[in-house]
This record gives structure tokens, C-alpha cells and sequence, in this order.
């Protein structure tokens, strides 16, 4: 069975494979189930990005960007 | 359709923003390298090429001063120490939990992360570039630019737990990469 590698393990949690690849590498999980954790180690480093706005900072740029431009 | 990219750089600043705040971490920081990227894009704007990506030149820019920032005053962490501490723990195994990172943590990670991986966190991870367009900013390999992503990626889990240590979970996709 081809290998799977870390990158195409990340390029999976990330939803950024082909069809044909994400198929290669379900096929690789379903056969070495152990290693499906090891995705979450790239789910666990993407999720928290999501919908991140970096609005907790408070940016002196908000106000003057209206005017600055 | 735009003709004076001075208006695309204005529509441009809530990214150029996040990615610089996820770089700097700090709100000030964040702020200075926002506006130095602005005033270093508006004093070199005919150097743009139109029809060219804008955000991709601005990103390059952004990229360009907090690298300098970075070597000129080592301005966020020592990137050394845990880089070398990775290498050191090796890739092959761990024992991997559910445990969904929090965005303090993962600003903290980022913080001792060298620069170069810092900026792909932001760019991937943050403003959501996919890693081709990622490797288009860089000028990169694609295949560069995932291996460094995996790499910060395992850095940051590891530096949000460091109670995991190397685990039984022996990873046969890993073998042969071990000495790179």
C-alpha cells in the first residue's frame, strides 16, 4: 500500500486533497487505524483559526483607516 | 474593477491585519506592522505590477519586514529552543489526544516558532490561503511549503502539550523521513 505521509495526512485534516488522494488516504486509515489519530494533531492546529477575526485586539488602525486613505 | 490599487490595499487591511497580529501577537506590534507594510506598498507602488495578485505583494512585504524585525531585535521568543527540542523528540510517535487547541495557545506556539513558520501558519491557518497560493507568495515549492506547514503544525500541538511525550503509536508513514 502506498504510503502515507504527514504532509498528506494534514492536507486530509485540512480538506485539501483531491478526491482520488482523500480515497488513497482512507483507504491507508481504514488499513493502519492507528495512525488516525495523528490527524488530529493538524484538526487540533486549524480549528482554532477558524472564523478568527483578530477582533480581541483593539487596533488603533480601526479608527484611522476610515480617514487615512 | 478597481484602478487605483491604493483603494485595493485599503480592502485588504482586515487580512493584512489578522495576519499581522497572529505574527506579532501583540496588538501594538500587530499595528506597526500594518502600517510600515502600508507606507513601505505606498512608497514602492509602481513597483506592482498590475494584474497581479495585490494581497500576495502586500503579504511578501509584510513577510519581508518581520523577518528583518525578527533577525534585527529577535522581537518575539527564541525560536531555537524549541525547534531543537522537536528534532529531538523525533517525528515517529506520539500519543495524540482530542484536545482542540485553544487560539491563546496556538498565539503562544506561534511565538516560539522560527519565522519561517510562523508566516505559513499565518498565511495558511489564519488568512486561509490555500498551500499553492501560499508557495505563490513565498515563491516556494508546494511541496515546501506543506512539509514546513506539518512541521510548525506538530510544533504548536506539542507546544500546547507538552505532557505528551513520545508514544506508542508507531507510524510506519514516517520511516525513512526520520533523517532529513
Amino acid at each position: 500500500m502506498a504510503k502515507v505521509t504527514d504532509e498528506m495526512l494534514m492536507a486530509y485534516a485540512d480538506g485539501a486533497l483531491s478526491p482520488l488522494a482523500r480515497a488513497k488516504v482512507e483507504a491507508f486509515l481504514q488499513a493502519h487505524p492507528e495512525v488516525r489519530g495523528r490527524i488530529e494533531i493538524f484538526r487540533a492546529t486549524g480549528a482554532p483559526f477558524r472564523g478568527y477575526t483578530g477582533g480581541q485586539w483593539r487596533s488603533r488602525f480601526q479608527r484611522i483607516s476610515k480617514t487615512s486613505f | 474593477m478597481k484602478s487605483d490599487p491604493r483603494l485595493e490595499i485599503v480592502d485588504f487591511l482586515p487580512r493584512l491585519r489578522r495576519f499581522s497580529y497572529a505574527l506579532t501577537g501583540d496588538s501594538d506590534k500587530g499595528d506597526d506592522l500594518v502600517q510600515e507594510t502600508c507606507a513601505r506598498a505606498l512608497s514602492r507602488i509602481n513597483q506592482w505590477e498590475p494584474g497581479t495578485r495585490l494581497d500576495s505583494w502586500m503579504f511578501r512585504i509584510a513577510q519581508n519586514i518581520w523577518l528583518d524585525q525578527r533577525r534585527a531585535h529577535k522581537v518575539r521568543g527564541d525560536s531555537v529552543d524549541l525547534d531543537q527540542a522537536y528534532d529531538i523528540a523525533g517525528a515517529d510517535g506520539r500519543e495524540v489526544t482530542e484536545h482542540r487547541l485553544t487560539l491563546q495557545e496556538v498565539s503562544k506556539g506561534i511565538a516560539v516558532l522560527p519565522g519561517d513558520q510562523q508566516v505559513l501558519i499565518a498565511l495558511v491557518c489564519v488568512d486561509g490561503l490555500s498551500y499553492k497560493e501560499a508557495a505563490e507568495v513565498l515563491d516556494i515549492p508546494i511541496g515546501t511549503v506543506m512539509s514546513r506547514l506539518a512541521r510548525a503544525r506538530r510544533a504548536l500541538y506539542d507546544f500546547a502539550n507538552p505532557e505528551i511525550e513520545n508514544a506508542p503509536i508507531k507510524l510506519e508513514t514516517r520511516r525513512g523521513q526520520s533523517n532529513r
